[in-house]
C-alpha cells in the first residue's frame, strides 16, 4: 500500500465508537501528519485508537496544566515529540560555549511529562533527532562542543531521566534518520511552508515504531521462539548429509547460520525462551548439537519438540508444557510451507519466514518487531532458569502424591506491602497475566505507582521461592478500602486486582494470597469477570465464595496453606 | 489519475462537484493543513516536486493543473 493509500484508508475508516486507546500527540512542530500512520499501524496490530493532536507548540502547558485540553481528554497515551531545532530556537547552535544549557529545555519537557503519568496516562516520548544544520561540516565531528556532540549529550540526559519516569516509553526519531537516511527524512519545503519538518516516509516510519511500542505495552512481548533446525540453525539437511556435513563451516553460509545462532542467544539473554521445533529424527538433531561450532547449546533450550509430528501440534505441546498461550510463541523457519501450515492451524501464532540466504537474518527479525521487548527486569532474567527448575519439579510431582509433593517443595511465600521498587514488576504482572487474574480493569504502571502512597488502597507484592530456586515476584493484589459505586455493607473492602504468574500457580500460593487479604479487612468482596483465558482464576474464586461471574461476591476466608512458610 | 478525482479523495467530496475554480474558499476541508495534504498527494501521485512558491501558488485546481502542466504532467 502506498503512503497516500494508507492516509486515505485512515481517512475513510469509521472512528471507533469505543476505542481501546485514546492518544494525544503533543509536539513543538506540526505533527498532524503522524496521525494516519500511527492510526493505521495500531489498527494493523489489532488496536483501535482515537488519535487527537494537541494545540500546536504547547507541550509544556498541556502537560503541566491539569485543566488543559489534553488533561480533559483523559488520554491513555500522550505522545510527546519535541525537536531540538525548536527547543534551541533562541540560542545559537552549539560551537564552543558551555554545552550544559542545551539539555535544559529538553529535560524540562521530560519533567513536565511526569505530570501526565500521575493522571494515569502513559507517556510515549520521542527523543528528538540530531539537528541537520552543522556549520563546521565534517569539522563538527572534531568538536566536543559541536552540534552532534551536544545534541547527543542532551538526548542521553533525557533518556536517563525518562528511565526514572514510571511506565514512560521511549522512541527515537534518530533511529528513523538512520533507517531512512536524512535526505529521505527531513522536509525543508514543508518545514518552511507549514512547520512540518519531516517527509511522509518519516512519519510512517515513526508511526510504525510507536505502534510497536504501544503493542508491546498493551499485549506484551513474545515469550518463546520455536526455531527450526535444518537450513535454519545450520545449513543443509542433517538427515541427508549427516552430522559432519551440516553447514556450520567458516567462510560461507555456515558462518551466517552461526551469526544467527549468536543472535538467538542474545535474544535469550534478553528474556526470550528458545525452543527447537524440528521434523526430524531426534537422535540426529541432538547429535548435531554436539558439533563444536554450535553457538546455541542444548542447555539453552527451555524445551523442544523434535519428531515427525506436525509443527502446529509441537507448538501446542510446547505451550502446554511451558504453561503459556500459543499466541506468545513465534515460529522461525526457512520453509514457506511449514510457516503457512502453522499459521493456518494456529492463526494466533506468528511465523517468521527466513529468506533463502542466511545472511542478515537478525535484521529481518529485528525489522519484523516479533521479538521486540522492553529492557529485562530481574525477574525476566530469572525466568529462563525458572523453566528449567520447573522441569525438575514436574519430575518430582509425577513421583509422589500431591500433598507430599507440596510439602517437599519447601515453599516460602512473602506477601509485602507494595513499595516503589515493586512498581515496574507489579505493573508488568498486571498487564501480562492472562490466566490467574480477575479480568476487568488493568492498572497501568503509572496507576500502580499512584496507589503506593494512597491510603485508600492496600497493595501487596508476592514473592515465592522453593528448594529448586527463587521465582521472584510472582503475584500482586490490591484492596480498595473505600470502594465507590457499589452497594456493599459498611467496612467492606473490595479486592480489585489479584494476579499470579502461571509459573507459580497450583502450589497454594493463590490460597495464601487470598488468606492474607483478610489481614486488611474483615469483609472482602470481589467481582471476577470472564476473560478469554482466566478459567483457572474463575475456578479458584468459585471455590471461595464467587458463585457467579460478573457479580460482586463476598469472599470466604481460606486457611493459610499448611505447606507454605512465610518470612 | 484526474486531478479532480485526487482532490475528491483527499477532501472526501464527489469529484463531479469540482472544477478548475475549486479553491480553499469553496471547500471547507481545503484549509492550510488540508492544502499540505493535497500537495503531498499530488507529489506522490504524479511523481513531481513543488517548490515552496509553487506550493503557495497552487490555490485552486486550475492553478495546480497549470503547475503540473509546466512539469510535463497532464492531469
Amino acid at each position: 500500500m502506498t503512503l497516500l493509500a494508507r492516509r486515505l484508508e485512515w481517512q475513510r475508516r469509521a472512528r471507533p465508537e469505543a476505542p481501546e486507546l485514546r492518544v494525544v500527540l503533543l509536539s513543538t512542530f506540526t505533527v498532524d501528519s503522524l496521525v494516519p500512520y500511527l492510526g493505521m499501524a495500531l489498527a494493523e496490530s489489532g488496536i483501535e485508537a482515537d488519535i487527537a493532536v494537541g494545540p500546536y507548540g504547547q507541550v509544556m502547558q498541556q502537560c503541566l496544566d491539569a485543566g488543559s485540553e489534553t488533561s480533559r481528554a483523559r488520554p491513555d497515551i500522550v505522545v510527546v515529540w519535541p525537536r531540538l531545532e525548536d527547543l534551541w530556537a533562541a540560542r545559537p547552535l552549539p560551537l564552543d560555549d558551555d554545552p550544559s544549557g542545551y539539555a535544559e529545555d529538553l529535560l524540562a519537557m521530560v519533567d513536565a511529562t511526569g505530570s501526565v503519568t500521575t493522571s494515569g496516562a502513559t507517556v510515549l516520548f520521542v527523543l528528538p533527532a540530531i539537528p541537520e544544520m552543522r556549520p563546521l561540516g565534517v569539522g563538527d565531528a572534531n568538536n566536543v562542543h559541536g552540534v552532534f556532540a551536544v545534541a547527543t549529550a542532551a538526548r542521553e540526559a533525557a533518556r536517563a531521566r525518562l528511565a526514572a519516569l514510571p511506565g514512560a516509553l521511549v522512541a527515537d526519531a534518530e533511529e528513523v534518520v538512520r533507517e531512512l537516511g536524512s535526505a529521505s527524512t527531513v522536509d525543508w519545503r514543508r518545514c518552511a511552508v507549514a512547520r512540518i519538518p519531516y517527509q511522509e516516509t518519516a512519519f510512517d516510519a515513526i508511526g510504525r515504531r510507536l505502534a510497536r511500542l504501544v503493542h508491546l505495552e498493551k499485549r506484551g512481548a513474545a515469550k518463546v521462539a520455536a526455531v527450526d533446525a535444518d537450513q535454519t540453525l545450520w545449513g543443509r539437511i542433517v538427515g541427508e548429509v549427516g552430522v559432519d556435513q551440516i553447514d556450520l563451516f567458516d567462510n560461507g553460509p555456515g558462518e551466517a547460520h552461526r551469526e544467527f545462532q549468536r543472535y538467538l542467544v542474545e535474544l535469550q539473554r534478553a528474556g526470550l525462551l528458545l525452543t527447537v521445533v524440528s521434523k526430524n529424527d531426534p537422535d540426529v538433531v541432538w547429535e548435531a548439537f554436539g558439533r563444536p561450532e554450535m553457538v546455541v547449546q542444548q542447555s539453552d533450550l527451555a524445551t523442544s519438540r523434535v519428531s515427525w509430528d506436525e509443527k502446529a501440534d509441537s507448538i501446542t505441546a510446547i505451550a502446554d508444557e511451558l504453561n503459556l498461550g500459543t499466541a506468545s510463541i513465534v515460529l522461525v523457519d526457512d520453509s514457506p510451507i511449514e510457516c503457512e501450515k502453522v499459521t493456518f492451524q494456529l492463526p494466533e501464532v506468528r511465523a517468521l519466514l527466513m529468506p533463502e540466504d542466511a545472511v542478515g537474518w537478525f535484521d529481518v527479525i529485528g525489522r519484523s518487531g516479533a521479538f521486540d521487548r522492553l529492557p529485562p527486569t530481574d525477574t525476566d532474567r530469572m525466568r529462563a532458569a525458572s523453566y528449567q527448575q520447573e522441569a525438575q519439579r514436574r519430575v518430582l510431582r509425577d513421583e509422589t502424591s500431591m500433598e507430599a509433593f507440596l510439602a517437599s517443595l519447601e515453599l516460602r511465600v512473602e506477601i509485602r506491602e507494595l513499595d516503589v521498587a515493586d512498581v515496574p514488576r507489579v505493573a508488568q504482572l498486571i498487564s501480562k497475566t492472562n490466566q490467574f487474574t480477575l479480568g476487568g480493569m488493568r492498572r497501568s504502571e503509572a496507576e500502580v505507582a499512584a496507589i503506593v502512597d494512597d491510603h485508600r488502597f492496600a497493595g501487596y507484592a508476592v514473592s515465592a521461592s522453593d528448594r529448586f530456586g527463587d521465582y521472584g515476584t510472582v503475584g500482586a493484589l490490591v484492596i480498595d478500602r473505600s470502594p465507590a459505586g457499589l452497594d456493599l455493607p459498611s467496612g467492606a473492602a473490595v479486592l480489585d486486582t489479584f494476579v499470579l504468574s502461571c509459573r507459580a500457580m497450583g502450589r497454594g500460593v493463590e490460597t495464601a494470597m487470598l488468606a492474607s487479604t483478610f489481614d486488611t479487612a474483615g469483609s472482602v468482596w470481589t467481582t471476577i469477570e470472564e476473560s478469554a483465558r482466566n478459567q483457572p482464576a474463575r475456578d479458584f474464586f468459585a471455590g471461595h465464595g464467587c458463585a457467579s461471574v460478573g457479580e460482586p461476591s463476598e469472599l470466604e476466608r481460606p486457611a493459610w496453606p499448611a505447606h507454605i512458610n512465610t518470612d | 489519475m484526474r486531478l479532480e478525482q485526487l482532490v475528491g479523495d483527499v477532501f472526501e467530496v464527489e469529484s463531479s462537484r469540482l472544477d478548475d475554480a475549486t479553491s480553499p474558499t469553496s471547500l471547507d476541508r481545503w484549509d492550510s493543513l488540508g492544502h499540505l495534504s493535497l500537495i503531498s498527494a499530488v507529489e506522490e501521485t504524479y511523481d513531481v516536486f513543488l517548490s515552496t512558491s509553487e506550493m503557495r501558488e497552487a490555490r485552486s485546481i486550475g492553478a495546480l493543473r497549470q503547475i503540473l502542466a509546466a512539469k510535463g504532467v497532464a492531469a
